[in-house]
């Protein structure tokens, strides 16, 4: 028992060692952590923000400049005066997914009780911004309509007040969770796809025979993989945590970092082995790689980070339990955000250890059959 | 805010989609992470498989020039994608029955012009590349998160802020959105869809020029 820890030991070191030399993939590893963490989490977003909007103000009243004045960050970008025969070609080359048309006469006609309109015309392929966009634009307009209208007297308090407050994120800022939903696809692609080439190079080069004639078992071989490769993953986590989220992002992380720990190990167990089954199907790189983007991709994009989960298709909610990924953002965001403790997250925890321990028979089953 | 969202001042007109149903962009929008994702993966471990494997030394003893070693393994590549780039219209149009509602050839050379681009990168990739891993890594963590997040298809280009929005301007894979996005579902062609064409070539012109700056004709 001690001989064979001591064979994964010096193995997976040898791992490390030759992950050292290859300056490319090392390089590769800390961008992922960090550049591709940090900026699509502060530049992108999934909820109205920094909308583009133009306008074309006929009108040129005192009311129409303010309804233009009134459109601001940080749901819109300050909109841009355009013609009225620019529309059509604005919104055929995506420039605006918004554009405010006021007629001439607005202001009047409304002053006379004739109940103009403001058009708004929206670029409904933009279907994320289209429709919450357009119920933001029109509540800024009534409300400046309203108070030019009533001019400077205030309206009469309403009966109920909604008094409104919003936890664990009191800003909504989107930085925040976004960087630990890029952060855990960082993670999936890594801790999949690297023990899976990994497997493979042995394969390919045929130094999986010689691994195979020494009094070494293909447990043996494997764990030694899986762990040099997680343990790669896991520093560049821990460190993606500190520098990008935390330091670079801002994010106040509340949670135990020691349980965090605790469940991307969890989590990475389950990966690394399904990046080790993976091993065990394909014949070379080339498929390697191609097998894992149908594998990656839906269990990175619907885990539930950019889409909750409750708004799936039934069936799809029920697929994506298999997958630990759903599991493990549920963990992140329960213990990073809400600052749970282990008995918040044990079924997460318990979930992803069974879907690892399904994957490690598997691919110790396939290991056999496909490395002999 | 306490208003109401419904009103009497405002009427929206939802152009191109009147439904507001995602598919109609999402679909369409997809051809831009699957034209750039496979080519440029399979195409980077094609050639430093040969580094790996030592059969790159036959191109290093003979007489070839780059530019013929670059294009002999790169026109497969493109041959197969473009293969995939039919069945996927396939797929779009029959499978998810998107209609086609704008220039066909806008379309096609739109995607054409992609994938020799997704190749090339792939063919860049493979320059600074010698394991399989690297470039097989090299290619996810390039092209995976600016064709999903930063071209168009999760938030809308227009409105990414920061390194956000310059990588976004840099990576093709947006101009693919507009052009596949504008030809089906908003029914224009290459008139209004120009700029996204002229983009694309800069970005091929860049990427073959540093492509084949990096490209040693000799292993050191």
């Amino acid at each position: 028992m001690i001989r064979k820890l001591w064979h994964i030991y010096r193995l997976g070191l040898k791992e490390l060692i030759s992950f050292r030399y290859d300056y490319v993939l090392v390089i590769m590893v800390i961008y992922s952590f960090t550049v591709m963490v940090i900026v699509p989490a502060k530049g992108t977003g999934v909820q109205v923000r920094n909308s583009t909007i133009a306008y074309v103000d006929e009108d040129q009243s005192p009311l129409s400049r303010r309804i233009i004045d009134a459109i601001q960050m940080p749901f819109f970008q300050k909109p841009r005066p355009i013609t009225y025969h620019d529309i059509n070609r604005v919104m055929d080359r995506a420039e605006y997914v918004f554009v405010l048309h006021i007629p001439s006469g607005f202001q009047n006609d409304l002053l006379a009780g004739k109940n103009p309109d403001i058009r708004i015309d929206v670029d409904a392929t933009v279907v994320g911004h289209a429709r919450l966009g357009t119920t933001y634009l029109s509540q800024i307009i009534n409300q400046e309509i309203n108070t030019f209208l009533q001019g400077s007297r205030r309206p009469a308090p309403p009966p109920i007040v909604l008094n409104t407050r919003i936890m664990y994120n009191p800003n909504n800022e989107n930085a925040w969770f976004m960087s630990i939903v890029l952060l855990g696809h960082m993670i999936t692609l890594l801790s999949i796809v690297l023990p899976a080439a990994a497997l493979i190079k042995e394969k390919e080069r045929g130094t999986v025979e010689h691994l195979l004639v020494m009094p070494l078992i293909p447990l043996e071989i494997t764990i030694a993989k899986v762990w040099a490769n997680s343990f790669i993953v896991l520093m560049g986590t821990m460190f993606s945590l500190y520098f990008a989220v935390k330091w670079v992002i801002g994010a106040p992380i509340h949670g135990s970092t020691i349980l965090f720990m605790f469940g991307t190990i969890v989590f990475l167990y389950a990966t690394t082995e399904l990046g080790v089954f993976l091993a065990t199907v394909a014949k070379n790189q080339p498929q390697a790689g191609l097998l894992s983007i149908p594998i990656i991709v839906p269990i990175s994009m619907l885990n539930g980070g950019t889409t909750p989960i409750e708004s799936m298709p039934r069936f799809l909610q029920i697929i994506m339990q298999f997958a630990p990924t759903t599991h493990y953002m549920e963990f992140c965001s329960r213990v990073l955000i809400r600052n749970a403790g282990i008995g918040d997250v044990w079924q997460q925890l318990v979930a992803m250890a069974a879907i690892g321990t399904v994957l490690f028979t598997g691919a110790m089953m396939r290991f056999r059959a496909t490395f002999r | 805010m306490p208003m109401p969202a419904s009103s009497t001042h405002v009427q929206p007109r939802y152009w191109y989609n009147p439904l507001i149903k995602s598919k109609y962009s999402v679909v369409p929008g997809l051809l831009a992470v699957v034209l750039m994702l496979v080519p440029s993966m399979l195409t980077a471990i094609g050639v430093v498989r040969e580094k790996e494997l030592g059969s790159i030394a036959n191109f290093y003893s003979s007489p070839m020039t780059k530019l013929e070693f670059l294009w002999g393994k790169q026109i497969p590549y493109i041959v197969i994608t473009a293969i995939t780039f039919i069945i996927l219209l396939g797929v779009i149009i029959f499978l998810f029955e998107i209609p086609f509602k704008g220039s066909f050839p806008a379309l096609v050379s739109g995607a054409m012009l992609y994938i020799v681009i997704s190749t090339g990168l792939g063919l860049l990739i493979s320059t600074f590349t010698r394991t399989q891993i690297a470039a097989l890594l090299a290619a996810f963590v390039i092209t995976l998160v600016p064709s999903f997040d930063l071209s168009g298809l999760t938030s809308p280009a227009s409105t990414l802020v920061g390194g956000a929005k310059f990588m976004s301007r840099i990576f093709p894979a947006r101009y693919l959105l507009n052009i596949s996005v504008g030809t089906f579902t908003k029914g224009i062609g290459f008139a209004e869809l120009v700029w996204n064409y002229v983009s694309l070539i800069i970005i091929y012109t860049a990427i073959q020029t540093m492509t084949v700056l990096l490209l040693k004709k000799q292993e050191k």
